[in-house]
């Protein structure tokens, strides 16, 4: 038994980052070699609690950050449901950071009858969407039923979504979609 | 959840059926584990042995859509051999209550409760109504129910219960079901063991019993279990759904569904024309001075919500004015929006965080009615089948008017804000990294999209603006123009809470105007307080963030960790905790106390309500605070198909009849197949050679709902690539289907690929004399990460390819009589060899 | 952190396969792409991309369904016959360090690979063309000397992997095996770093 020296260290690294190098199309961020000589990459990053967005256990997680980077997630030993452990999506949440190139990182869009999807700005996306939300909105909105009860609605338009939102998102979005007069108000703890 | 992940270690017996735990909600597991090490029983009833079967004491198999039958067996078993808790169900139940005598039991009322309208064929009642008028109580003095304490009047709910359930012999249930007859016995005596006074049972369920036509009646069967053997308010017991996703039960509580308003309130009827015919119409009364009677408060609880809405300005009968009204029999849930859709009803679709071309039911009606779209907003983080759908399978976008804009938003540590588990816990996370590229958070887009929305309306002529433009709206930095760019969660937090309006002396203490309310206690009905839902009122005060809180101490010695993160309702744990103790207020399980009565105070959790115990007289309240008279309900007039569980086939059966009775499907269910046009996309398909096996849906580990976040992800994409259907090896013999082989499942609506995992976890049933297959499918799958799609320059392409498509693409167009929760776990397919 | 050891139950896994993830992720170790052949298990081999992946055996027993996960890695020999192959060629090529680990360092790419490969009792280490590297569980040698757990260990919420000081590690294990009955056993044996309880001596021959 023996303790390993520095320069086997940087070897036995360096060994295994060359792996990742050539390996290529990892879809995850290379680890910058200096990092691992200096000790653990983790050891100098900043830790950002969050809970897990999967399922609703709720189980806490460390995001690891360097300037901005997010270089490791692992849960959160200090957590009383989880402490430490998680399952395998939890375990894999470092792949929906940025580190993963397969997110959306800008709005799309397809007009009628278009075949593929074109970049575009928000400004011209949520613009857009804002007016076809009011023309809907204006061109079917029942004050009265068919009953002449007042119903002050709109049954043009419907919404779906979403238990992925945060509290806060969740009340501001349904405050949002009821001052608009929506009825079909619904999402995923429906099916 | 009634209690949280936690309190499993506290059971004495874990009852899983309707879930399976292990595989769905992992970490579950290493509190079940810590139940099993103190000596706890672990059942699994499952139509196959699962991960969780794996670990159990006992596991028993049943066909799918058979769960009333069996938990109506076990009801029969404890009352045959008086397991129940006579106190409990005497003092805490409406067990004592009498009925109108003229309230039938299906028994005697061909198959069903009496009150039933509807359309006679030789299958029963389809598309039926109750009449409840017979499902009351008998009424005294002063409009409280009668009762006989000795629960020996025919008329009253014990004894009608056990006449109902008397029906459900071992020897009839396990014919039903397909359990063996002492299999299904030997879980009845373990469970019923939890009627012991300091036992306690628990139950988790989860999607197994939702979805299904008979989905309310599942769980109302087990709450009936739960009362009869006192196990409701007890550490290691309640009543316990396993949430599936990590904020569905805030986004519930925070009303994303049209029947309800944050905090449970109701949406406004178009017969409730003002705000007093509202309050009226809503606020339940009690002649019982003992019954608490908590939602007499309703009328606090709705003025701080249009408070918040409509600020101190507009009075609440303008502010109700406001709110949109629902047609009092219509219903608006997600089936009807589909139907609405396919049959070019309306025009706009926001469809945020969701994927509902593979997670709703019918899959090939959702996507066809998609086409008839005018616009269609979807929000993600990864391009899904919903936003592309006019690239789908079988789709020619030359021909597809649909405008669509697909936006990309921040992943959940991108951002800071608060989630709630399953336990009722508001956890705050917070802000690791920079939204990845140009993606904002949800909260930004919503603000945005206000912004634009009120600017419209302020510039231009437009229909009812003032909801619109009166709406209040502070909840981040406002520029020069009133916008706010970035959405502050603490602000919008803090106005969930609720905010003093003005000076207001409660209890002989002034609380200031602009201060947070201390908890819902507080709110008043005058409009002089604000909250968005009054349920989270107490979450952030002046003591600050609750849900921040990282305390983590275990001072009750019964794992609450109360000062970790913050519960609604005001930090209470385990819901219903008065029944957990005596009238004097001594625990039933003084080894695992959640509240204790102690020197003229509540010890322990947070109790519902902080008066004193029964004991007390008229100064006490009864345990179920929240219903009128303050005793559970073992009957129940609240759903819409039957004050007790009735078993009922599913819409597609491998029967010919009913085993007990002539009404073969629920009554009170909805029925989209008979529909005549369309009826090929609804189509149905019962007793039927073409589809002779039962199929049910489930979960992966590795995957989560449609896949949309996990397939994307190469690492666990690799774990579980693709589409399958699992089948026993004796039904794999017989279609001469070997493992590995790429097999169709259809059923009269669609059809999959899928490769055929063969194995002995699924065994064929007896039912009724006949042997019966089912199958199962995972449901994560959609085209959209495949292989074989086309990619074009400006597609994403997974690192990792899956294979195959959803399994909605077979499931059936039908939801519960109740929650409208499609029937995705019970219909009938083929299996064949491609 | 001397003479460390992990310990499996195969009795508590549930093969929710956290320990794989667990693994790729503190490793960054690329995913494969893969296809279900009929079963769950997967990926279907160890590979220089998969160090540690769990293994399916399912089987009826008088007539109750007997469901076990196997979590194939590195076993961390102690004495390795790796090593003793290695340094045949190469002297240091293959270490067993301080905490129990057996690492593979980039002087390995001197050797032929088959000399390695071959010389594992337990068929484990792959070898990548393109690196010229073999790859294995390396024990997280840098998260223990660093004073944390195995990144598997700590991913694990059942407590199917336990890791500690060899000796305590073994007292558990040899509590457990009495605990689950006169069938069970410890697998492979004492030599070695990280070490399995066994519920049934039957899944020897699944192992193999």
């Amino acid at each position: 038994m023996k303790t390993i020296t520095r320069r086997e260290f940087i070897q036995i690294s360096g060994g295994t980052l060359a792996g990742f190098a050539l390996s290529g199309c990892l879809g995850v961020n290379m680890r910058p070699i200096q990092e691992s000589v200096n000790g653990l990459r983790i050891l100098h990053a900043r830790q950002t609690t969050t809970i897990c967005p999967y399922c609703a256990v709720g189980c806490g997680i460390i995001v690891h950050t360097v300037k901005g980077k997010v270089i490791n997630t692992e849960g959160d030993p200090d957590h009383p449901i989880n402490e430490g452990s998680l399952c395998s999506k939890g375990m894999a949440v470092y792949q929906i950071s940025h580190n993963n190139p397969n997110r959306l990182t800008q709005p799309l869009y397809r007009p009628p009858y278009g075949t593929e999807w074109e970049e575009v700005s928000w400004d011209f996306a949520l613009d857009k969407i804002a007016r076809r939300i009011k023309e809907t909105r204006d061109k079917t909105f029942e004050t009265t039923n068919d009953k002449n009860r007042i119903v002050n609605r709109t049954l043009g338009m419907a919404s779906l979504g979403s238990a992925a939102l945060d509290n806060e998102e969740c009340y501001i979005y349904q405050k949002l979609l009821r001052g608009l007069g929506l009825v079909y108000v619904e999402h995923q703890a429906r099916i | 959840m009634t209690n949280h992940w936690i309190d499993l270690a506290n059971s004495d017996c874990i009852l899983a059926m309707g879930s399976n735990p292990v595989k769905n909600h992992p970490i579950s597991f290493k509190w079940m584990t810590k139940a099993i090490d103190r000596g706890a029983t672990l059942i699994s009833v499952d139509p196959r042995f699962t991960r969780t079967s794996g670990k159990a004491h006992i596991y028993a198999p049943l066909r799918s859509g058979t769960d009333i039958a069996f938990l109506g067996g076990m009801i029969k078993y404890i009352i045959d051999n008086n397991l129940f808790f006579e106190e409990y169900v005497k003092e805490y139940t409406n067990a004592s209550f009498l009925v109108n005598p003229d309230f039938k039991l299906p028994a005697d009322n061909e198959g069903v409760f009496s009150g039933l309208t509807g359309i006679k064929t030789n299958e029963g009642i389809l598309d039926g109504k109750y009449d409840k008028s017979t499902w009351a109580f008998q009424k005294g003095d002063n409009g409280t129910p009668k009762k006989d304490p000795t629960l020996a009047d025919p008329n009253c709910v014990f004894q009608l219960l056990k006449k109902h359930f008397s029906r459900y012999t071992p020897d009839l249930v396990s014919q039903i079901t397909g359990t063996p007859e002492d299999n299904l016995l030997q879980v009845y005596k373990a469970y019923g063991k939890t009627g012991k006074a300091n036992k306690a049972g628990t139950i988790m369920y989860a999607m197994g019993w939702t979805q299904h036509t008979v989905g309310t009646q599942n769980i109302r069967t087990m709450a009936i279990i739960q009362l009869l053997l006192g196990n409701m308010g007890m550490a290691g017991g309640g009543v316990n759904a396993l949430r599936g996703e990590s904020n569905v039960q805030g986004s519930t509580d925070h009303a994303l569904l049209f029947h309800i308003l944050p905090g449970y309130l109701k949406t406004p009827k178009a017969s409730q024309q003002n705000y007093q015919d509202y309050i009226a119409a809503v606020t339940p009364r009690s002649g019982d001075a003992i019954s608490a009677n908590w939602w007499q408060n309703y009328p606090k609880y709705s003025a701080s919500l249009l408070k918040e809405f409509y600020g101190k300005d507009v009075s609440l009968d303008d502010a109700y004015h406001y709110f949109p009204k629902i047609d009092d029999t219509e219903n608006y849930s997600w089936l009807t929006i589909f139907d609405q859709l396919y049959h070019n009803k309306f025009s706009g679709l926001l469809s945020w965080g969701q994927n509902p071309a593979c997670s709703g039911a019918n899959a090939n009606k959702t996507r066809k009615a998609l086409t008839n779209l005018d616009w269609l907003v979807n929000v993600n983080l990864f391009d899904n089948e919903t936003g592309s759908f006019w690239k789908g399978p079988g789709m020619d976008p030359e021909k597809i008017k649909t405008e669509v804009f697909m936006l990309p938003c921040a992943a959940s540590f991108e951002k800071e804000g608060s989630i709630t588990n399953s336990g009722r816990w508001m956890q705050w996370r917070y802000k690791a990294t920079e939204p990845s590229g140009q993606s904002r958070p949800d909260g930004d887009i919503i603000c945005d999209l206000f912004n634009r929305l009120r600017h419209l309306y302020q510039t231009n002529e437009g229909a009812f603006a003032a909801p619109i433009l009166k709406l209040k709206w502070h909840y981040g930095p406002k520029d020069r123009k009133g916008n706010i760019k970035h959405m502050d969660p603490h602000m919008v937090a803090r106005e969930i809470n609720g905010y003093f309006l003005e000076d207001k002396i409660i209890k002989g203490k002034l609380y200031n105007k602009g201060t947070l309310v201390p908890s819902f206690a507080y709110l008043q009905d005058d409009g002089s307080t604000s909250s968005g839902n009054w349920l989270y009122c107490n979450s952030y005060t002046k003591e600050g963030n609750m849900a921040a809180r990282k305390i983590k101490a275990d001072p009750s010695g019964i794992g609450l960790y109360s000062g970790w993160a913050w519960c609604w309702p005001v930090n209470r744990r385990i819901l219903y905790n008065r029944a957990s103790v005596d009238k004097i207020g001594k625990p039933w399980a003084p080894e695992k106390p959640v509240i204790e009565w102690h020197r003229n105070v509540w010890r322990g959790d947070v109790p519902d309500g902080g008066w004193p115990p029964l004991s007390k007289g008229t100064k006490s309240r009864y345990p179920f605070i929240m219903l009128p008279e303050g005793h559970a309900h073992i009957f129940g007039s609240g759903c819409t198909d039957g004050p007790f569980p009735e078993h009922y086939e599913p819409l597609e059966s491998p029967l010919k009849s009913h085993p007990l009775s002539p009404q073969f499907v629920n009554p009170a269910v909805k029925r989209w197949d008979r529909d005549g046009q369309e009826g090929q996309m609804n189509a149905r398909a019962t007793n039927d050679p073409r589809f002779p096996i039962v199929c049910t849906t489930y979960r992966l580990g590795e995957h989560w709902q449609t896949g949309i976040m996990t397939r994307w992800q190469p690492w666990l994409a690799e774990l579980e690539p693709g589409m399958f259907v699992e089948i026993s090896d004796v039904l794999a013999k017989e279609l001469g289907i070997k493992k590995g082989e790429m097999v169709i499942v259809e059923s009269a609506r669609g059809a999959l690929e899928a490769v055929a995992i063969v194995t002995i976890r699924w065994q064929p049933f007896n039912v009724m004399g006949k042997t019966i297959h089912q199958v199962g499918i995972p449901w994560h799958y959609g085209w959209a990460t495949t292989a074989e799609r086309s990619y074009h320059a400006t597609d994403k392409k997974p690192e990792v390819f899956t294979f195959g498509d959803s399994a909605n693409l077979v499931t059936p167009n039908i939801g519960d009589a109740n929650t409208m929760i499609p029937e995705s776990k019970c219909f009938m397919v083929n299996v064949r060899k491609k | 952190m001397n003479n460390m050891a992990i310990f499996i139950d195969i009795s508590k896994c549930t093969a929710c396969r956290a320990c794989q993830v667990a693994c790729k992720n503190w490793n960054q170790l690329k995913a494969e792409q893969t296809e279900n052949r009929g079963s769950h298990e997967n990926p279907p081999d160890l590979s220089a991309h998969t160090w540690n992946r769990i293994r399916w055996v399912e089987e009826l027993k008088n007539r109750k369904i007997s469901w076990s996960f196997f979590n194939d890695r590195c076993r961390h020999c102690d004495p390795p016959d790796c090593k003793d192959a290695a340094d045949e060629f190469v002297k240091g090529a293959i270490i067993k360090d301080k905490t129990g680990a057996v690492i593979f360092t980039e002087k390995i790419k001197a050797i032929d690979p088959d000399e390695i490969l071959s010389a594992c009792p337990y068929d484990i280490p792959r070898y990548d063309p393109e690196t010229r590297m073999i790859y294995k569980c390396n024990f997280c040698f840098d998260r223990i000397n660093a004073g944390l757990t195995p990144a598997c260990v700590k991913a694990c919420s059942t407590g199917a992997l336990q890791f500690g000081d060899k000796t305590k590690m073994l007292h558990l294990a040899h509590d457990r095996i009495s605990q689950l009955g006169k069938n069970a056993t410890l697998y492979p044996g004492e030599d070695y770093n990280i070490f399995w309880a066994l519920p049934d001596k039957a899944l020897l021959k699944h192992i193999g």
